[in-house]
């Protein structure tokens, strides 16, 4: 596939890093020197220095004949420009992202088609969005919604609890639910009947969103956050309150900024708003910060939400969550006891990426740093699972076929179901099963 | 393995899998020569030799595969820039030293004899130490010896990274360590696809030469090994006497417009099949200087020559000759430079130190740097009286970095100073005559092949074998453009 990736900031770069192993013929684009050296240094791939929205650069990039241009610069109006003009010099599926405030009245992630743009996401928008669902849940450190919120995907760290210490096949997980994964000593394997689920175990739960639910409560002890102390009031922040207030939790925001507070107290009704540092001590504990279900640091800066959310955790908040920039540092923050580390990198580029595997993905959740993936697609009548029982499907060692839409039905398969063409389907493989799993679901003669 | 040195044992594998490739290509060329003597003997040339070449490809092959089967405890992750630079050394010191098997082993030439030999043919160098080509090398020899020249030319390790596409941007190290400068890289953006695409485009060339050569009377024997030493820009020919032993012009007339194809950027080529404009060929500037020095240095010495050779036509057929086999660094001979006036031979020399363009199969300075080098220097005169304007020196339209400018710079400060040492060296060692040891110096860095100011026969047969393996050294260092090689001289590459 011929990409083109404009903008060599840490989305673009973690694109390129994981392109460039798919082998893709990547070019990269940035008006600075050093950040395109950077790239041709690391990765197997042709670069240009200029302005991504020239129309000129766009052309040499060659554009035309691209089958996804990416526009992840830090100028959101640029990113606009250059994914438009990629558009109708040819290409074939451009997206672009945008991130400032002054795209902040967005309340979606993802817009399909502005402006003639394939796909414009928003990630601070969608890692809020993240955030509320995790502040739903009972105690999961990651929801994701699939098929249009009709199935839902949990990551949940292992406590002490009743469900530990016997085979999954004795567990009575709730109907419609199950055990898609299981990360043991930083290893994910995709679990059989006889696995044996221990505390510290963190796992992937998947199924219909009710039942999920009922499974969190199995598992974890923690119940819905119903006071959330939120530090930042900048884009994240305030879409993080803005969800909230609809589910009647109580709020409370911190932001260093005056001006932005009062912003923040005129917008939002019914929040507390503090003027303050997050990562002051004395003034967290007098707003008693240890009383909230969840504290969420979502300011800009790093080092204010790794800061404040140890703070948090010491003053004795239940549940503790950060926003990290540079998402490799996630482990880092997870070794120090951050419950919940979301970084817009990630989010930003799972979204990309499904672009680039052809044969249309409607979705793409990376796990566990690409140690596998959750794929959603709309099985052809032309590929090989369709109209098969699953038992015969022969799908390969860690992989899983989670759930099959099936008009407005969701299936957790057994053996016995079937693929029909047209149903959406969801399906969990390891890095290894990748391949096998793509021939089976790959139309025939593709 | 001392604490303060890096572990560069990453680097066994890509060599083992490199000399494992040599050791397959010998055991091919040994195959093709038996079945062609088998099939077409020729009674005029020496006998043999295809023995030599099994035998050799046998211990190459077990050497390779066990580097091969023991660095795989090594691999690393990534090849870096470091490992790549040691690499690329290896393999090519490694590739002469299994090239110069055959010859010791069939043609019974000592071992520095062979080495330089080798190492002449992959670098494309072209000069030799065999002064009686005709009766002392077998056809199964002579194969060998254009086929290493073949390989040299697009080069070994780009042929590897266009073999093993998963290298990532390791393979992109190594392939800089080979082919230096600014040049093809980009054809495509993954860089195995560049290599595997410039080889095609290499092969298909030297194919539709050998269909030429076999048009124009060649017999198929010699028309390949010239096909191969052409296009490689190398100049090892199957006869003594070179190309001026056929005695025919259109022989002539059709090697030196391949030697001409053979130094000109491959970029061109591929941008010349996807566009398919002959305007996109002129549209490179580096190519636009390359074809005025050309027809420049024709007509000059075209005039020059009339002296020696009485007619135009005749004059300008040798004179064509001679600036297609000097400017492309291929080194074939149809005229004896020896006689010609100062003047000419000026101009000779003038264009053995150009070269021919970058990214070709071609040595020398490169004709881009020696343009960059000239519009630099005009530059800094102009600083001289209008200081305060600036200056930018461009390529076209395209202005060129101050970086690019002072790597130039440096690559030739370094060019001049190995032709200083390598005088010391040969007139202490060997007490030429200081014009000679210039020439021959001059040759090898530039991986010409014939030495001007030779003293007796213009080969490399007299000289001591100290010499021998320096000269050998100074060709390895101007096929890779000086910098892999010396960078593992500095202690810092060694350190951690």
């Amino acid at each position: 596939m011929n990409i083109v990736v404009i903008g060599m900031g840490e989305v673009g770069r973690h694109l390129l890093s994981v392109l460039d192993k798919e082998g893709h013929d990547i070019i990269a684009v940035d008006s600075n020197p050093k950040a395109v050296q950077y790239a041709e240094e690391h990765y197997d791939v042709a670069s240009i220095v200029g302005y991504g929205a020239s129309e000129t650069l766009l052309k040499v990039a060659g554009v035309s004949r691209a089958d996804l241009v990416v526009a992840v610069t830090d100028h959101d109006e640029m990113n606009l420009i250059a994914a438009l003009a990629s558009k109708q010099l040819g290409a074939k599926h451009v997206v672009a992202r945008v991130q400032g405030t002054a795209w902040s009245e967005w309340t979606e992630g993802i817009r399909y088609g502005l402006l003639g743009v394939d796909v414009v996401i928003n990630p601070r928008v969608l890692v809020a969005q993240e955030l509320t669902r995790i502040a739903r849940s009972y105690g999961a450190s990651d929801v994701v919604d699939l098929a249009q919120d009709r199935v839902e995907l949990v990551q949940l760290d292992l406590e002490e609890s009743r469900a530990l210490n016997k085979p999954l096949s004795a567990l009575e997980l709730p109907p419609h639910t199950l055990v898609s994964a299981v990360v043991r000593d930083g290893e994910l394997f995709v679990p059989g009947g006889a696995d044996v689920l221990v505390k510290g175990d963190r796992v992937y739960l998947m199924g219909r969103p009710e039942g999920v639910l009922a499974a969190e409560r199995l598992f974890s002890k923690e119940r819905e956050a119903r006071r959330v102390c939120i530090v930042g009031g900048g884009v994240v922040g305030k879409a993080i309150a803005r969800d909230l207030l609809h589910q009647e939790a109580t709020v409370m925001l911190i932001e260093s900024d005056l001006a932005t507070a009062e912003e923040v107290s005129a917008e939002f009704q019914g929040i507390e708003v503090v003027h303050g540092d997050g990562t002051d001590r004395a003034l967290l504990e007098d707003h008693e910060v240890g009383t909230y279900d969840l504290f969420a640091a979502v300011t800009r800066q790093d080092e204010i939400n790794l800061m404040a959310a140890l703070l948090a955790q010491r003053a004795g908040c239940k549940r503790t969550a950060t926003i990290v920039q540079r998402a490799d540092y996630t482990s880092i923050y997870r070794q120090l006891g951050i419950d919940i580390v979301l970084s817009p990198r990630t989010v930003a580029s799972d979204q990309i990426l499904r672009f680039s595997r052809g044969g249309g993905l409607h979705s793409l959740t990376v796990l566990e740093d690409g140690q596998a993936e959750v794929v959603e697609l709309t099985a052809s009548a032309k590929c090989r699972a369709v109209n098969k029982p699953l038992h015969r499907m022969n799908l390969p060692r860690g992989s899983l076929l989670a759930a099959i839409v099936h008009g407005d039905d969701v299936i957790i398969p057994r053996g016995q179901d079937v693929v029909h063409a047209g149903d959406r389907v969801i399906l969990m493989t390891t890095k290894d099963a990748r391949p096998t799993v793509e021939r089976l679901f790959r139309p025939r003669g593709e | 393995m001392s604490r303060q040195s890096r572990d560069f044992r990453g680097v066994i594998r890509p060599v083992g899998a490199v000399v494992l490739g040599i050791g397959v290509m010998l055991a091919l060329c040994a195959g093709t020569a038996m079945i062609w003597d088998q099939l077409a003997p020729d009674t005029t040339r020496p006998q043999g030799g295809a023995v030599a070449l099994v035998l050799s490809a046998i211990i190459v092959c077990v050497v390779g595969l066990s580097g091969f089967l023991y660095g795989a405890r090594f691999v690393s992750h990534r090849i870096s820039r470091r490992e790549a630079l040691l690499a690329v050394s290896l393999i090519w010191v490694a590739a002469g030293v299994c090239g110069a098997l055959p010859f010791m082993l069939g043609a019974g030439m000592s071992a520095p004899d062979s080495f330089f030999e080798a190492v002449s043919g992959l670098t494309t160098t072209g000069a030799t130490v065999i002064f009686d080509i005709e009766t002392r090398l077998s056809r199964p020899l002579l194969l060998w010896r254009s086929l290493i020249q073949w390989l040299g030319g697009m080069g070994i390790v780009v042929l590897f990274v266009a073999v093993f596409p998963n290298l990532g941007a390791g393979g992109k190290h190594l392939f800089r360590g080979e082919v230096p400068g600014t040049t093809a890289e980009g054809l495509r953006p993954r860089i195995a696809e560049t290599s595997f695409t410039l080889w095609k485009l290499y092969a298909a060339l030297t194919v539709l030469e050998i269909v030429l050569l076999k048009l124009v009377g060649l017999d198929l024997f010699d028309a390949v090994c010239h096909a191969f030493t052409t296009m490689s820009t190398g100049g090892f020919s199957t006869l003594d006497s070179s190309i001026g032993g056929f005695h025919s012009a259109p022989v002539e007339y059709v090697i030196a417009c391949f030697m001409l194809i053979g130094s000109v950027n491959y970029g061109v080529y591929y941008a010349l099949l996807r566009t398919r404009n002959w305007r996109s060929l002129f549209r490179n500037v580096e190519f636009q200087w390359y074809v005025g020095i050309v027809a420049l240095a024709v007509v000059l010495l075209t005039v020059l020559n009339l002296d020696v050779h009485d007619e135009l036509l005749t004059s300008f057929r040798y004179s064509f000759f001679m600036v297609a086999t000097t400017i492309s660094s291929t080194g074939y001979g149809t005229d004896d430079y020896s006689v010609y006036s100062s003047a000419a031979l000026t101009v000779v020399l003038l264009l053995m130190f150009v070269g021919g363009c970058s990214g070709s199969t071609a040595g020398g300075i490169k004709v881009e740097r020696a343009v960059l080098m000239g519009k630099q220097a005009i530059a800094q005169l102009q600083k001289s009286f209008r200081p305060a304007t600036v200056q930018l020196v461009r390529m076209g339209r395209v202005p060129i970095s101050s970086e690019v400018l002072s790597d130039v710079a440096s690559f030739f400060l370094i060019y001049m100073g190995c032709i200083a040492f390598g005088l010391l060296f040969v007139t202490l060692v060997d007490g030429v005559p200081v014009q000679t040891a210039f020439g021959a110096m001059l040759t090898c860095l530039s991986n010409m092949g014939p030495a001007p100011f030779h003293v007796g026969p213009d080969n490399f047969s007299t000289y001591s074998a100290g010499s021998k393996l320096f000269f050998s050294i100074a060709m390895l260092l101007g096929r890779l453009e000086f910098f892999t090689l010396f960078a593992l001289l500095l202690p810092e590459f060694w350190r951690r």
